[in-house]
């Protein structure tokens, strides 16, 4: 009888003692969660959760270039970095501008989702929605990696970043690695999209109508595809503190160009409208959504616009009139200006990730850099007269049209793109060439090159910048 | 459920057994008295036990007991709570037998806990295990339990945070230990853990406090009532708490309550009438006319006003009286009976309770309903079932840091004296030097801030001895609780007020419920075996524990007038944490008596898992080995122990830590997740702390002077820390385990009679306790950090760096700084040493009792002052501006030494002589009291700010010692009528 006591009593412990221990996050989603896909509204979340990331990056992006390339300035009072980090002789490291546009939880996050949908069960998803979104995840990994090295340029960047957290940091690799990394991620994804069947296993937002299924995604992934080709093709153009003028990767314009033809360009735009086809970020205030971080009210905004984006403009080039204006002068440290920014009217007003516009000039560099003056300058032209509203230039000689597809990149893709002071590094126009075409200079400082490596990366690679080792294979 | 289920069949089983042990041989009949060998008097309920058998009985009111034994010599031993044992050898042929027990006044022979089942005599203890009777923490009234032991122990530190009524307080013992970590000891009442949860009531969300640890909150130990507890331990370190492994690394509080004893019913009542009142005034600036007209213009107030407020109030207001100046009465109403048969007593007590807060509209309200059941089932099975249900209403009003300048101490810092709020007509006037138009007195009268907290903690203790023969005995020991509460807390500011329109959104109410269940669950064998000086104890068990929070904040903003529910605002937000729980450990430890009690040898081990571990399935074990060797008469000593211990505890990664977890992100009404920024060790585990104790205990002088002296030596290892990864990895922040912190440090108690004559007696006592802690080390990756909850290094600030104490505050030196050195070390806010001294005199029928608690060389960093001086309010203004211009120079003169002594408790009783109590009640009254007392009566102290107790963060391990407006501290008077019949 005792014993029966006790072993009953003994039991009744053992048995909670053998109940599965593990126990969930109550709060939060965990990690966990999302490694291992049980179903498709997890699916969605993930991938709704990329966007977001990619909808802060692509403005803040945008925001410093256009200050770094000294179009915009940022004149907040109580925030005087805007101006001496960007417009002044060096960024630090440490701040708020030296680590942003390093944007590695989205790519950390994306590896979560590609390692669980690849493990993902056949009665969750099928082989089609599992490739269409390997293929959106790619592609949005790849963006995420592509605002780090546009804004870091020859600074380079780690790569392979799909290791334990915990564990030694991953190598630095240089740009030219990080490129061909970003391009050969953007063809794999490709291939996920041409598989990937009639439809992504998730909505995409309103921005994305066009582009909202595997076939019409593919063709953003592929206008992307042309414009890492092309930094790959003008990789060698023009080194820091070198001249313009150094080898050409043709090679990789022939991919630009073939990229471009499976993309959404359309060289025979007529219209505005025609333009400005491709995807784009939208906006909300609804509790927890974001708002356009580029919203300027003329009469409250600390945005500017240099006054030398007018001065500099062609007689009657429409996009001055439509993208700026005048409003009250305000300066800071020394920088001032009484022209602002109306292409986001409203805090809700999209962002334009990928334009026909900008795939057209992007093949104006390609046809450029394989000696295609001619077509090249045809395909400015188009731009030219749809979006300035401007009659053809007529303008011959390498530099003369490079510098005619640089004019109307600058105006067509003012305040919407970082590339105008992607495009004057790659070109050799930020080495202080005499004067350097395009680029106002407002100070004393010579336009930044990069943003510098963050310096929590640089601390956790033994803490000195200029002692950073780089794995290069890429030339 | 399943829990009852077993006591069920326990019972039912231990039922039956009972009925089949039955008579056995021929028996004979022994009867006696048991009294105290000083007075004469009759002891009651004292327990008689037949040595080597399960045969015992207790002893009547008047002392008197019957017990059957054996035919043939027998050997009584025989104990009571407060008197050294006794062993009585009686004869065969021996009938009667009178026992007389001499009174156990140093507490020398309490049992201490060992574990769960086991407990050894002090006599023979290890460790320095303090241990305080529930008589020494009821003399002088104290509202909540932890300000009743307050300066009673040495090395067990406990500090207020505010002056707010109904607790709040932090026990800390042998240093700093953690740093992300928990900061609570454990609580253990009657063999199980219950919760200490710190309950914040949402206040942050008016005052903008910046987080619930600024709420001035209250610690939940605050429930019990002090006047049911019969004895408390606390074990201070490891190499004590062991056993209760990852939750016992800040100590553990070992509370038993009181227990019926057998008997006609006994009844207590006392009833308190007293009240509170301000201990201290911070004081505050007095204008003349022209420096009124100078302030008032320099702020853009008129003069005319000004030259008004002269007219009609003198120029000066005190705002400390108007707001701090609540005399209201408060009182305490506390009854208990006891009694019961030999099989089954009971004790049963009710508690009403009201104490004033000295701000005006604050207070505590608490009742607490306690039966205790004890049943023996035969004379193997005893069952203990004891319940309490608690209900507590707090009303704390606004203090600490505020950002919206709502809290009173920031709203006089921002407003001249010469100001009058009080109402003129039935209105209050709008303040003109606030431009939120704060008037504390509106504030007063219009906000309410109902704390409501109602709980029920129960346990059972089943003990059923398996087999017991001379030699040996095996008891097996289910233990099994409920400890529940839901805490209901509404903070409501209506948009009438003043100051509530500010945020453009007039009116908020904060709505939070929180609620938490525990319910662990125990399981021990104790065998004992005895033979020829030798006595061996081995046991073994296994512990559950379950433990599930809920805490859900709805916060409304831009009411309707008069309208406090949540659904009648415009902006609804809501916050929702909930954690669960859950721990296994399975325990064994061997204790050896030998050489006739001598030399004591015992070994345990524990081995844990939990849910908050990153591997939920991984044991942790926690060791522990201890010695200790007494001689009897040795010199001029009665008793000498010398004692060493070794033990290991831990501190569980907090519920979280170990998750890397996802946030939701919604894109235009698409909800998305993104990836957080926190990534936990995949071997995320305990802290681990490890201590080593050595000692000595002597008493001399016929027992009347007790010496204990304790060194020891704690390393904390595995700290849970943060450091900061390559953003590349996608996470910035890694939580891990590393870095080592050392405590050292000497405690000591000495207690003795000095004088001891007939009528008069004098008892003496002094604790003394140093604690110097030292961070060793940090991990590779964690640079020297300031640690979380602490406002800035230009103030004061904790900082962890190797080599320094951990509580440590850094400030700013103009001198350093010039040579290029931004941060050094200004003071520490653990004293240097801490001294208690407590003296009893008794004269006949009269006792005096005092208490001083003494705590040296601390310092705190006063931001209430700087408030202060930064208006030009403060009391010295020009004083103020010294500091001011030196702070500017990046100096850090807020950072202020705060020793204190303060005298903790005065009593003074008069128990009425029994031959008056008899002819005026006759038999039906046994004893009356009266006593009169108070409560942090005189504080001796240099620091200027309200009091040198403080901590605006609450409960927590670092950055304690920031002064930010908060609730005064009051100090307390009250008369007491005890009766007992």
């Amino acid at each position: 009888m005792r014993t029966r006591i006790i072993a009953f009593a003994l039991g009744v412990v053992f048995l909670a003692a053998c109940e599965d221990p593990s126990r969930p996050d109550l709060n939060n989603p965990s990690v966990s969660d999302y490694s291992n896909i049980t179903s498709v509204s997890q699916v969605a979340a993930l991938a709704t959760g990329m966007l977001v990331y990619d909808r802060a990056s692509h403005t803040s992006e945008i925001l410093r270039a256009e200050i770094m390339g000294r179009d915009a300035y940022n004149l907040p009072v109580a925030e005087p970095r805007w101006v001496s980090d960007l417009l002044g002789p060096s960024i630090d490291p440490g701040g708020f501008n030296g680590t942003s546009n390093w944007p590695y939880q989205p790519i950390r996050q994306a590896n979560i989702g590609i390692h669980g949908v690849e493990a993902a069960d056949a009665s969750v998803l099928t082989d089609e929605q599992k490739n269409a979104t390997l293929g959106f995840l790619r592609t949005l990994k790849a963006m995420a990696y592509l605002h780090v090295i546009e804004t870091r340029d020859t600074a380079g960047a780690p790569v392979n970043v799909d290791i334990e957290p915990t564990g030694p940091v991953a190598p630095l690799n240089c740009e030219g690695d990080v490129l061909a990394y970003i391009a050969a991620l953007l063809d794999s994804a490709n291939t996920n999209l041409q598989a990937g069947g009639a439809a992504f296993p998730f909505a995409l937002p309103a921005g994305f109508a066009g582009f909202d299924d595997p076939a019409g995604f593919a063709t953003f992934n592929r206008g992307l595809a042309a414009k890492v080709y092309v930094y790959l093709g003008f990789l060698n153009y023009a080194p820091p503190g070198g001249s313009a003028g150094g080898p050409i990767n043709t090679d990789a314009l022939n991919k630009a160009l073939a990229a471009l033809d499976a993309s959404f360009i359309n060289e025979d735009a007529s219209t505005l409208e025609d333009l400005n086809v491709g995807p784009a970020h939208d906006y909300s205030t609804a509790s927890g959504d974001a708002t356009n971080g580029l919203f300027a009210d003329p009469a409250a905004t600390d945005f500017r616009t240099n006054p030398r984006v007018v001065d500099e403009a062609d007689a009657g080039d429409d996009r001055v009139a439509r993208k700026v204006v005048k409003t009250d002068e305000l300066s800071l440290s020394g920088v001032g200006s009484d022209w602002t920014f109306t292409l986001y009217p409203t805090p809700t007003t999209p962002v334009r990730i990928l334009t026909n516009k900008e795939l057209i000039l992007i093949k104006a560099e390609a046809l450029w850099g394989q000696g295609d003056y001619p077509g090249a300058l045809a395909l400015a032209n188009t731009v030219r007269t749809v979006d300035g509203g401007l009659s053809a230039a007529s303008v011959s000689g390498a530099e003369n049209v490079l510098n005619q597809i640089l004019y109307e990149k600058r105006y067509s893709l003012l305040w919407e793109s970082p590339s105008r002071w992607i495009d004057a590094r790659m070109f050799g126009k930020l080495n202080g060439s005499e004067p350097p075409v395009g680029i106002g200079m407002e100070n004393d400082n010579a336009p930044l090159w990069n943003i510098p490596l963050p310096q929590p990366e640089v601390d956790a690679r033994g803490g000195d910048p200029n002692a950073l080792e780089k794995t290069c294979s890429v030339g | 459920m399943r829990t009852y289920n077993v006591l069920a069949w326990v019972a039912l089983f231990g039922c039956v057994t009972a009925s089949t042990v039955a008579a056995q041989g021929a028996q004979r009949q022994i009867r006696g008295t048991v009294d105290d060998a000083e007075s004469g008097q009759a002891i009651a309920s004292a327990q008689i036990q037949v040595r080597g058998t399960t045969v015992g009985t207790l002893t009547d009111a008047e002392g008197r007991f019957t017990i059957r034994v054996a035919e043939g010599p027998v050997t009584l031993d025989v104990r009571r709570i407060g008197y050294k044992p006794a062993t009585v050898s009686v004869a065969a042929d021996q009938q009667e037998v009178a026992v007389h027990l001499t009174a156990d006044v140093l507490r020398l022979n309490t049992e201490i806990i060992t574990g769960q089942a086991t407990s050894i005599s002090r006599l023979n203890a290890a460790n320095d295990v303090a241990s305080v009777g529930g008589e020494e923490l009821t003399r002088a009234h104290a509202s909540t339990l932890d300000n009743a032991l307050q300066g009673k122990v040495a090395g067990v530190e406990i500090t207020s945070n505010s002056g707010a009524p109904g607790g709040g307080m932090q026990i800390r013992m042998r240093g700093v230990t953690s740093i992300y970590g928990s900061s609570e000891p454990l609580y253990v009442v009657d063999g199980l853990p219950v919760s200490n949860t710190t309950t914040a009531s949402g206040l942050n969300m008016i005052t903008q406090g910046g987080g619930d640890n600024q709420d001035n909150s209250v610690n939940r130990i605050a429930d019990l009532n002090p006047n049911d507890i019969a004895s408390i331990e606390v074990l201070k370190g490891p190499s004590a708490a062991a056993i209760y492994g990852s939750t016992a690394a800040n100590g553990v509080v070992v509370i038993t309550t009181k227990k019926g004893q057998s008997g006609a019913p006994r009844f207590s009542f006392s009833q308190r009438f007293g009240t509170h009142v301000q201990a201290h005034k911070l004081g505050l600036r007095r204008f003349n006319l022209a420096d009124a007209m100078d302030y008032a213009t320099e702020v853009g107030v008129s003069t005319d006003s000004v030259q008004a407020w002269f007219d009609r109030t003198g120029g000066f207001n005190d705002f400390e009286k108007q707001v701090y100046g609540d005399k209201s009465l408060s009182w305490s109403s506390n009854l208990s009976v006891s009694g019961g048969s030999d099989n089954t007593q009971y004790f049963m007590s009710g508690l009403a309770m009201h104490d004033n807060g000295i701000q005006y509209g604050t207070g505590y309200d608490k009742q607490s309903l306690r039966a205790n059941l004890t049943q023996h089932v035969g004379d193997r099975l005893q069952i203990q079932v004891n319940t309490n249900l608690i209900h507590a209403l707090t009303k704390r009003g606004i203090s600490n840091n505020d950002n919206t300048n709502v809290s009173p101490y920031v709203v006089f810092a921002a407003t001249p004296t010469f100001f009058d709020f009080r109402p003129v007509n039935g209105v209050y006037p709008e303040n003109p030097f606030l431009s939120n138009s704060s008037n504390p007195l509106q504030t007063i009268a219009l906000m309410t801030t109902p704390e409501d907290n109602f709980r029920f903690m129960g346990s059972v203790n089943a003990q059923y001895t398996v087999f017991t023969t001379d030699a040996q005995n095996l008891k097996a020991t289910l233990d099994a609780g409920v400890d529940h509460y839901g805490f209901k807390s509404n903070m409501y500011a209506p948009p009438s007020l003043y100051w509530e329109p500010a945020d453009g959104f007039p009116g908020t109410t904060v709505d939070r419920n929180t609620v938490e269940t525990r319910a662990p669950l125990a399981f021990t064998l104790a065998h004992t075996y005895t033979t020829g000086g030798i006595e061996a104890t081995t046991s073994a068990g296994v512990r559950r524990g379950f433990d599930s929070f809920n805490d859900v904040t709805i916060t409304t903003t831009d009411l309707l007038a008069g309208q406090q529910n949540v659904d009648r605002g415009v902006n609804v937000g809501a916050r929702q944490n909930r954690t669960q729980v859950r721990s296994l450990a399975w325990y064994a430890s061997e204790q050896l008596l030998l050489l006739d009690q001598r030399l004591l040898l015992s070994a345990g081990i524990l081995g844990q898992r939990s849910t908050n571990n990153a591997d939920v399935n991984k044991l942790f074990y926690y060791p522990k080995v201890a010695a200790s060797y007494r001689w009897t008469d040795l010199g001029p000593m009665n008793e000498f122990k010398l004692r060493a211990a070794y033990g290991e505890t831990g501190n569980e990664p907090l519920y979280g830590n170990k998750f890397g977890s996802f946030t939701g992100s919604p894109y235009t009404g698409q909800n998305g997740v993104q990836l957080g920024t926190t990534v936990a060790d995949p071997d995320l585990h305990p802290e681990r702390e490890k201590e080593i104790e050595l000692g000595l205990d002597a008493a001399m002088l016929d027992s009347r002077l007790a010496l204990s002296a304790t060194y020891y030596q704690k390393n904390n290892t595995d700290l849970l820390l943060q450091a900061r990864l390559a953003p590349s990895m996608g996470f910035t922040t890694r939580i891990l385990n590393g870095g080592e912190i050392r405590n050292r440090g000497v405690e000591a108690s000495l207690t003795g009679f000095p004088v001891q004559m007939g009528d008069f007696s004098w008892m003496s006592r002094v604790t003394f306790a140093k604690n110097v802690g030292k961070v060793l080390s940090l991990p590779d990756g964690v640079t020297p950090f300031a640690p979380p909850g602490s406002f800035s290094k230009r103030f004061g600030q904790g900082f962890i760096e190797v080599g320094k104490s951990p509580s440590q505050i850094t400030g700013e030196d103009s001198v350093a700084r010039a040579n290029g050195i931004d941060r050094v070390t200004l003071g520490d806010y653990e004293p240097d040493f801490s001294i208690g001294f407590s003296n009893e005199f008794n004269v006949g029928p009269v006792r005096l009792y005092g208490l001083v608690d003494w705590r040296k060389g601390q310092s705190i960093v006063n931001l209430t002052q700087l408030l202060y001086d930064g208006a030009g309010l403060a009391a010295d203004p020009e004083a103020g501006d010294a500091r001011l211009t030196s702070y500017l120079h990046h100096n850090s003169p807020y950072v202020q030494p705060a020793s204190f002594a303060k005298l903790r408790e005065v009593t003074v009783s008069y128990t009425l002589p029994t031959s008056l109590i008899s002819s005026a009640f006759g038999d039906k009254v046994s004893a009356v009291r009266l006593e009169a007392s108070g409560r942090n009566l005189y504080t001796w102290t240099k620091y200027e700010g309200l009091d040198p107790e403080v901590s605006n963060f609450g409960n927590q391990n670092i950055n304690r010692g920031q002064d930010v407006a908060p609730y005064p501290p009051s100090r307390s008077f009250f008369f007491t009528l005890g009766v007992d019949f």
